[in-house]
């Protein structure tokens, strides 16, 4: 009893009184960590964002006080024939973005998974990766260049003349399409090399021993598997190919005569060039909504991935 | 004593770093990164030091400099575009009025009052010279001598130097859309030698792009064009780093380039001796119409909100001075605006004669004689026909509705 009594004594006075300031303290402290990130968030995306959208609805030119113009910028812009070929072209752009970058990432992951001496070959797909979107522009400018270009040279060693590869639409989006996906087909290989690294080795065994072809193991077997990353690759490959503005900037400026925009690149020029802000704002609302939506599945695809592991 | 004396000693050295970290600079903003080194040569002397600031790109170095201008940590000084692409700079009360230091040089005779005129608005001056460029044909001399040519008198004459480079494999002129604005540059130029009149109502929207006389020109344009007189209109010419076509003029493959007296900077650049290039001004192509030239006139301005506005006004009144100009035009070898200036080169020399005694009738630029919501609209339309000759119709019509869209809100 005695010794009870000691020891109850002892923890008492060993711990010390929680004041009411110290639980509030306690409280508040999972909140203080995340504060300097929330700060962050809000200072530079959602205030950004909340004007943005604000601004879509006025007309500013970024020196004298904006107008309020209700949704005549939203308006205006689906009359504006220039848009529309930015709407178009951004639509060719997302579709390609899918296509090309995530299939040959998906051909190359299963070619090269497991093979002997495939380290090389991954690093040098990979490597395009590693450099800017306006490095990739600059150098494919001189690979397409039209009097100079290492692809009209190629040609013209096999008598074929020159071809405006960034001066004829719409050959020049295909151009940079072709560049898009040199750089981007790195990225979408390493995360379904990830994805087939994870896969469980019993049904690719068991299909093995009965008999399937490796055509039919790919297509029925390792697809279905890698499913999840697909999806994920997809979903990223199409609200980048929504974004995409840097290498057109750098190769084509959305020309000649406005034929190459994409979405992004005429947000750029109406906001940059023509001071135009508030219906800059309004083609980066739509552009906003646009990878919003694709987001949220993308987010729901991962955090469906999630909860089955 | 010791606390006494280390009191004493941090009071010093922080007076020191004090001293250092807020000594009198202005900055100077600017889009030619190419002339960084020219312009701090010029300025080396300036009553208050200068730090400039080159940007690469033309774009993102307007949205910040229009950003900056409301606020007090705007740039002391920076350069623009004259005309009608700082008359909202001017309206909405961003830059100074530098009026005094131009009664100064003027009232001295160090300078003609007529410069002013592309910086005046409502009678006040924002704005010094940076530089004036004349738009000229540079020409590759040993490409001329080769095939017996000489610069041209008349219009007849250039078409017979364009038919003998032509069969000779050696493309005339250059022209390119690279960079977009350079679209505008044989616009105008056909437009003046055909009609300068009608080019300067234009700008001023008291014509209309479809008017005959435009339509004349683009059938001009187009010929030369199917004539194969051009470079194909893809060719770099320096505005995205490579430059194909300074290249192709070093190495006579290209006989001529139309553009502003700041280009032979870069003609040298591409190798050229200074030596092998020569320029003549483009014969009208009606003899009998007064002789006419391009010109360009860069100004530098001071931010009027800026709290280095009283020394960036010290610096402004310095870089007219002789000083700063002959430095300048050192650097530089553009054309001497300065009366005590002597130009670097014979080419500029000769020019310089050659303008100033024959009479010229010296047109506004189309990039700052026109409003910029036309004109940067108009050189992607412009550029498209440069690329598709057989849309000249379309062209016009869309080139109108932009001077429609414009025009209806705003005064000439």
């Amino acid at each position: 009893m005695t010794d009870a009594t000691t020891t109850t004594r002892t923890l008492t006075t060993a711990r010390p009184v929680a004041r009411p300031g110290n639980r509030l303290l306690q409280r508040a402290e999972p909140y203080l960590y995340v504060l300097p990130a929330a700060i962050f968030v809000v200072a530079f995306l959602l205030y950004p964002m909340v004007l943005t959208v604000i601004r879509s609805f006025t007309h500013d030119d970024g020196i004298t006080a904006p107008q309020f113009a209700g949704l005549q910028n939203f308006t205006d812009l689906f009359a504006d024939p220039h848009f529309l070929v930015s709407l178009n072209n951004t639509f060719i752009w997302t579709i390609a973005a899918v296509v090309l970058p995530v299939t040959l990432g998906l051909i190359f992951a299963i070619t090269l998974n497991g093979v002997r001496w495939s380290g090389f070959f991954k690093s040098i797909i990979y490597l395009p990766a590693t450099i800017s979107a306006a490095a990739v522009g600059i150098l494919f400018s001189f690979i397409f260049g039209y009097d100079n270009g290492a692809l009209n040279s190629l040609l013209n060693v096999f008598g074929i003349h020159n071809v405006r590869w960034l001066f004829e639409a719409p050959i020049n989006s295909y151009s940079m399409i072709g560049a898009y996906t040199w750089q981007s087909t790195g990225l979408n290989m390493m995360l379904f090399l990830v994805g087939l690294q994870g896969l469980p080795q019993e049904p690719l065994e068991a299909a093995k021993l009965d008999g399937c072809t490796p055509f039919g193991l790919v297509w029925r077997i390792i697809i279905p598997m890698l499913m999840p990353y697909v999806v994920i690759a997809t979903l990223l490959a199409v609200v980048n190919g929504f974004k995409v503005f840097d290498q057109i900037w750098v190769m084509t400026q959305g020309g000649p005569g406005r034929s190459s925009e994409t979405l992004a690149v005429t947000m750029y020029r109406e906001g940059f060039i023509m001071f135009n802000q508030g219906y800059s704002a309004a083609i980066a609302v739509i552009i906003a909504l646009a990878a919003l939506i694709f987001s949220y599945f993308y987010l729901r695809s991962v955090l469906d991935q999630e909860k089955q592991i | 004593m010791n606390f006494v004396k280390r009191l004493a000693l941090s009071a010093a050295l922080l007076g020191a770093m004090a001293g250092v970290a807020f000594a009198q600079s202005v900055d100077f903003y600017h889009d030619k990164a190419n002339w960084q080194d020219a312009f701090t040569s010029a300025l080396a002397k300036a009553p208050v030091g200068v730090t400039g600031t080159p940007y690469a790109d033309t774009s993102s170095y307007q949205a910040a400099v229009r950003a900056a201008l409301k606020t007090p940590s705007a740039p002391g000084m920076f350069t623009w575009w004259s005309g009608y692409r700082m008359k909202d700079l001017v309206d909405a009360g961003l830059v100074a009025d530098v009026s005094d230091i131009w009664k100064k040089y003027v009232d001295a005779g160090k300078y003609s009052a007529s410069l002013a005129n592309a910086y005046t608005f409502d009678g006040k001056i924002y704005a010094v010279p940076v530089n004036i460029a004349w738009w000229v044909v540079f020409y590759n001399k040993k490409v001329f001598a080769q095939y017996n040519l000489t610069p041209p008198k008349t219009w007849d004459d250039l078409e017979k130097i364009n038919a003998t480079l032509k069969q000779n494999n050696v493309t005339p002129f250059g022209a390119t859309v690279q960079g977009r604005w350079p679209a505008f540059i044989w616009f105008e130029e056909f437009l003046i030698r055909q009609d300068p009149d009608l080019y300067n109502k234009l700008m001023t929207g008291q014509a209309k792009y479809t008017d005959q006389g435009v339509t004349d020109m683009f059938a001009k344009w187009k010929e030369w064009i199917d004539k194969g007189y051009f470079t194909d209109p893809s060719i770099d010419f320096g505005t995205a780093g490579s430059n194909a076509m300074a290249s192709q003029f070093a190495q006579g493959k290209l006989g001529m380039i139309l553009v502003g007296t700041w280009y032979v900077s870069t003609l040298t650049g591409a190798g050229m001796s200074a030596d092998d290039i020569g320029a003549f001004i483009m014969p009208n192509e009606k003899a009998d119409m007064k002789p006419a030239l391009i010109v360009e006139s860069g100004p530098l301005l001071v931010s009027a909100n800026s709290a280095q506005k009283a020394d960036a006004l010290k610096d402004a009144d310095y870089w007219m001075g002789a000083e700063a100009q002959q430095a300048w035009v050192n650097a530089q070898d553009f054309p001497p605006i300065n009366v005590d200036v002597k130009a670097k080169s014979a080419l500029i020399t000769d020019l310089a004669t050659a303008i100033n005694g024959g009479g010229y009738n010296q047109i506004n630029r189309f990039w700052e004689a026109t409003p910029p919501d036309i004109a940067e609209a108009a050189v992607d339309e412009i550029g498209n026909f440069m690329v598709h000759p057989d849309t000249a119709a379309q062209t016009q019509k869309n080139l109108q509705a932009l001077a429609d869209k414009y025009w209806a809100n705003h005064k000439p």
